[in-house]
């Protein structure tokens, strides 16, 4: 089951994608510039006094070593002059066999063509295992790598190997403490391992964390998921009205403002705040922005933002009703972060529970386990979608590694699937035992939303087979599901959609009496056709 | 052509680096011989021997900007009267791997500034391992690549004993002399002397910045003379290693692996921030280099030339050389000569098995 949006209390921690895709996203500029010094003229003077020399050198001599002089000192000044000897250049170095593989690189790269390079994040278990083979190997030539050290430790997360990755950051941190990429990067892993305070010892201990937004975001986040005591909350208050930094660097500590002002009540600042932080807002921005207005409708976020935003548009999807969408999105989610469990969870939970499709179910369930190892919640919706395929054996032993404490939430969840599995197996009274038991659990927890969830799947399991006392269930389940709130009805929207696809449903009752027909019509064997040759009377036996 | 000098040598043509199939030189080529700023190279000779005129060229500062030609002068002459005394420097020190000044003296052919010629005359190499590599035989490469770079790094070894920093150790700039059957280190133009100041000290980079390490092309000053300058010949030292295998340098292999956002401004990135900033950054890009190098470096001795360019060009100028130096001085090259020496001796064994 999907855990209920009011249960999580969403922050703006850092995201943890590739080096090159956190470059792409601009979040690696830095946040303490260096004033124009004489140096860099200087700099810049010798760089055009140097490519100049080369070019009268590859005019005149036009040979190989020319033409690698010529290169080396057009990717260093990346002077646009000179194109058309560059080129040549470059051409020469490709067609002459003697070049060696740098200079054909660079050569290739002045010419547009680029480099083959392994993908930093495949997504295949075992192309992962290959690509971290190769970075071991990378790190016994040079050690120092604190970020390739950072997005190995990734590519681990991704495959639920914490302890490899937790020594990676850890190795990391210590090459590169004031390192933006691996302080976010580590945040990220903590707050997932829900060991937040962990990320909390490396920003403290960073020199960087409170001249740096992305960082000070971080920290906020993390101290507000540990639940300890804000420490640069005046740092943080005094950058955000400084005119220091531009919108898009004050994106992420805006927003993490904002939603500890919202958590205070101050919805005034939360509100002024979120409209700061959408100002050239990150996708995470704005999924925290969209999250937030699901508890304060005042909080407003276009659908042109989140329609760049996975996870926000994910969101706004299954508010509205799009399941479909809610696949889609909840896809380049899973995308942006595989380790997470939160898209897996709400895809496989949209997939079986909104639109009925175990497979997409067990895709979305599959792909979170692979980081979250038994995880109760996808484990049990992997059951879930097994037992909608028929796979009900399958669906038996996954549920095995769910052993949910009597008398709690997760056991009416784990009574509900078990009693699906009972009705896919035909064993239609034990699984309707099951099922009453998990209602009346439900019932004796005081929890109206399970309740309403085990029903509808119950009132769907009877409807396969007869539709007959479905509309006065669903009654009986709506009367309820409406008097909840508008919030618990939109975490709650699978149920309409249960029964919704129940009504639709063909039931086997239904079915036979289709074929009511066909059987009292069949037409009998003509008797005089049974005598054979012999006179005997044929048995059909 | 045909001007009598002092000492017997007479001027005999323009210098370039043109060669014939066998390697030697094979025609004349301009102006750009010396490689110098202000300077014109031409080949001299007196009886049999052959050498290396370094002609400095006074009227360049005619060429100044208006106002700054008096400037422009006291450079020129400050950096020719360096390069004298650095000559003659290496000669009195006996310096074997370092290209020697032969003589010095200037030439007066008119009254007027431009007709007065200061120049230095040095040993004519054979050719530099940039071009003469390639006609090398493919079994004996590797103990010629290994035998070049010993006796670069014993040029360099002596340069510092004497607290001088090259600054533009690059291929163009080791030369083979043949006969003698040694490598040494040219062009000390562009060297700094501890202590002592020329007008390029105020450049972050004194030599050819397509091999500079990449602190310089940040701005990135550090204090320490050694780190800074000897450091800088250390980087460019290992980045000739590289250059045997790579055909590049680790300067523009670096400056290829880094996206736009993070070069330096000045060579055409946005990069605003401190070098310490950066670092990680170029130490991923470097990565990639060593594992690029990893690949093509000879089978045999890759796990000597990996180790030796990752010493040498660690873009953290702090942590520069060979580890074991740490605790003594950071940059000696001793080391890496021995080193050299041996592999130069594996390789030539490895060569005759062939």
């Amino acid at each position: 089951m999907i855990p209920s949006d009011d249960d999580i209390k969403r922050q703006v921690i850092p995201r943890w994608r590739t080096i090159r895709a956190t470059t792409a996203a601009r979040e690696l500029a830095p946040a303490k510039r260096q004033a124009q010094t004489y140096l860099e003229d200087a700099i810049s003077a010798r760089l055009s006094q140097e490519l100049q020399m080369r070019v009268r050198e590859w005019r005149q001599e036009n040979d190989l070593a020319a033409a690698e002089e010529l290169i080396a000192a057009a990717v260093v000044s990346r002077c646009p002059d000179f194109q058309e000897d560059v080129r040549a250049a470059a051409r020469l170095v490709l067609d002459d066999p003697h070049s060696l593989t740098g200079s054909r690189d660079l050569a290739n790269s002045l010419l547009g063509e680029h480099r083959d390079e392994p993908d930093p994040m495949p997504d295949e278990t075992k192309k992962m295992h290959l690509e971290i083979a190769r970075r071991k190997r990378l790190f016994r030539i040079y050690p120092r790598d604190a970020l390739l050290l950072t997005e190995t430790a990734l590519l681990y997360t991704n495959l639920g190997l914490n302890a490899s990755a937790k020594n990676l950051l850890k190795a990391a941190a210590a090459l590169a403490p004031n390192n933006r990429y691996v302080l976010r990067s580590l945040t990220r892993f903590w707050v997932h391992q829900a060991e937040p305070d962990r990320a909390l010892h490396f920003l403290s201990k960073s020199a960087a964390t409170k001249r740096d937004p992305w960082l000070l975001a971080a920290q906020l986040a993390a101290e507000d998921v540990a639940e300890k005591k804000l420490t640069n909350w005046r740092e943080a208050k005094r950058i955000l009205g400084a005119e220091q930094f531009s919108d898009f660097e004050l994106t992420e500590l805006a927003a993490a403002f904002a939603t500890l002002q919202l958590q205070a009540g101050s919805h005034k600042l939360a509100r002024k705040m979120f409209r700061k932080s959408l100002a050239e807002p990150t996708e995470n921005v704005v999924a925290q922005a969209q999250w937030a207005s699901r508890r304060d409708p005042t909080i407003n976020v276009s659908h042109e933002l989140t329609a760049k935003a996975s996870e926000a548009l994910a969101w706004e999807k299954l508010v509205t009703g799009r399941w479909q969408e809610v696949i889609s999105a909840s896809r380049s989610w899973h995308d942006i972060e595989p380790f997470s469990i939160r898209p897996a969870v709400m895809g496989s939970f949209v997939a079986v529970a909104h639109i009925g499709d175990g497979i997409i179910g067990e895709e979305f369930a599959r792909r979170g386990l692979i980081a979250n190892r038994g995880s109760a919640v996808l484990h049990n919706n992997l059951a879930v979608s097994l037992a909608m395929q028929g796979l009900v054996e399958e669906a038996k032993s996954e549920l095995a590694n769910v052993k949910p404490s009597a008398e709690t939430r997760e056991e009416i969840v784990n009574l509900a699937t078990r009693g699906l599995i009972e009705m896919r197996s035909g064993n239609l009274e034990a699984g309707a035992d099951l099922y009453h038991k998990s209602i009346n659990l439900a019932i004796s927890l005081r929890d109206a939303h399970l309740w309403c969830r085990a029903c509808a799947h119950f009132a769907y399991e009877c409807a396969r087979y007869n539709k007959r006392d479905l509309a006065n269930i669903t009654a009986t389940i709506m009367k309820v599901y409406n008097r909840l709130g508008d919030q618990s009805k939109i975490g709650l929207n699978d149920v309409p959609a249960i029964l919704a696809r129940a009504e639709k449903l063909q039931s086997a009752s239904e079915i036979l009496r289709s074929l009511e027909n066909y059987r009292s019509q069949l037409a009998s064997y003509p008797a005089d056709e049974l005598t054979d040759a012999s006179g005997g009377d044929k048995s059909p036996n | 052509m045909g001007t009598k000098l002092e000492g017997g040598w007479t001027v005999e043509s323009p210098l370039g680096w043109s060669f014939d199939d066998k390697g030697k030189p094979a025609r004349p080529a301009g102006d750009n011989g010396s490689g110098g700023n202000f300077s014109v190279g031409y080949v001299v000779k007196r009886g049999d021997q052959t050498a290396f005129l370094k002609a400095i060229d006074l009227s360049r500062a005619m060429k100044a900007k208006p106002g700054d030609m008096l400037n422009e002068l006291k450079k020129i002459i400050d950096t020719a009267t360096f390069e004298q005394a650095l000559c003659a420097l290496c000669g009195e020190r006996r310096m074997d791997r370092v290209v020697l000044a032969l003589a010095a003296g200037e030439i007066v052919v008119g009254p007027n500034l431009q007709d007065r010629v200061p120049y230095i005359i040095f040993e004519l190499a054979d050719g530099d391992v940039r071009r003469r590599m390639r006609l090398v035989n493919e079994n004996v490469r590797a103990a010629w690549i290994f035998s070049a770079l010993q006796n670069a790094a014993v040029g360099l070894r002596q340069l510092h004993s004497a607290k001088i920093a090259h600054q533009d150790v690059k291929p163009s700039n080791l030369l083979q002399f043949e006969k003698q059957n040694v490598f040494k280190v040219g062009d000390v133009g562009r060297a700094i002397q501890e202590g002592v100041a020329v007008p390029r000290a105020e450049y972050g980079i004194a030599g050819d910045p397509s091999y500079a390490p990449p602190e310089l092309l940040y701005g990135h000053y550090v204090p320490d003379w050694n780190t800074r300058r000897v450091g800088c010949d250390l980087f460019m030292f290992g980045s000739l290693i590289a250059f045997f295998f790579l055909g590049q340098g680790i300067t523009p292999m670096l400056m290829s692996r880094i996206d736009a956002a993070h070069l330096p401004r000045r060579a055409g990135g946005e990069w605003q921030g401190f070098y310490a900033d950066v670092l990680p950054i170029v130490q991923r890009a470097f990565s990639s280099v060593l594992e690029e190098l990893e690949l093509v470096a000879p089978k045999k001795f890759k796990d000597e030339i990996v180790a030796s360019v990752r010493q040498l060009c660690e873009p953290d100028p702090a942590l520069r050389g060979h580890p074991r130096n740490r605790t003594e001085n950071q940059f000696d090259l001793s080391r890496y000569v021995s080193q050299f020496d041996l592999l130069a001796k594996h390789a030539a064994i490895a060569g005759r098995n062939a």
